[in-house]
């Protein structure tokens, strides 16, 4: 089987597979200053691109993992109710945008690799499956 | 109600998306998006849609264009 690109998805410590812009974007994400802590920022990527791959997904603050868990997963059925929900948590505007950004590129990233892997491991079957056909041929030829 | 990303914006970035208003009659989403605290994302991100939307040297414009509104239609996400 053909190694994942990345060898821990998730982690943006080993992601250099992605292309250099979108590594920019993910370190400027997770640790540029803002209003959600850097741990917590860090802990909502590795969950989205956990959950994107059907992994065992570490823990978040609770009164975030319902919005950030639908976002990793089925981001087209976010409600206004659910951000809501958020800010009566006590969440403000710019960590929800914060904790949006974070788990969007964790999931993104993590099936972009793993998009990759796949197309590589096809790839490697149709070059071994050329190769054996050429060694028939081969073999067809010295038998004529 | 959702992040209201309009008003957060400064004057100058206000009036420049009342000019796409004016042209296509809304603000596409991945604007709004890049312009929203700008140094925190919005920069990096804008980096990003320029390579991937300008800078591929296999596929137009208009292939690129048509890859990005099919994935946002499979999505169930406006584009």
């Amino acid at each position: 089987m053909t190694e994942p690109r990345s060898g821990r998805p998730g982690h943006p410590d080993d992601d250099g597979a992605l292309p250099q812009h979108v590594q920019d974007a993910i370190r400027a994400a997770l640790t540029r200053p803002a209003t959600l802590d850097e741990d917590t920022r860090a802990q909502l990527y590795a969950r989205a691109a956990a959950l994107s791959l059907g992994d065992p997904a570490s823990d978040i603050p609770d009164d975030l993992t319902v919005y950030a868990d639908k976002v990793a997963l089925w981001a087209y059925k976010t409600l206004d109710r659910e951000i809501d929900a958020l800010r009566d948590a006590g969440r403000t505007d710019d960590e929800i945008f914060e904790l949006t950004i974070c788990v969007a590129l964790g999931a993104g990233s993590a099936r972009f690799l793993a998009g990759l892997t796949a197309l590589d491991e096809a790839l490697a079957e149709r070059d071994t499956e050329r190769d054996g056909l050429t060694d028939t041929e081969t073999a067809d030829a010295h038998t004529d | 109600m959702r992040i209201q990303i309009e008003r957060r914006l400064s004057p100058v970035q206000r009036a420049l998306l009342a000019v796409w208003k004016l042209l296509i009659g809304r603000v596409p989403g991945p604007m709004l998006v890049v312009s929203y605290r700008k140094r925190y994302f919005g920069n990096y991100w804008a980096s990003c849609m320029q390579e991937g939307m300008r800078a591929a040297r296999y596929w137009n414009r208009g292939e690129i264009e048509l890859f990005a509104a099919f994935t946002s239609k499979v999505n169930s996400c406006t584009y």
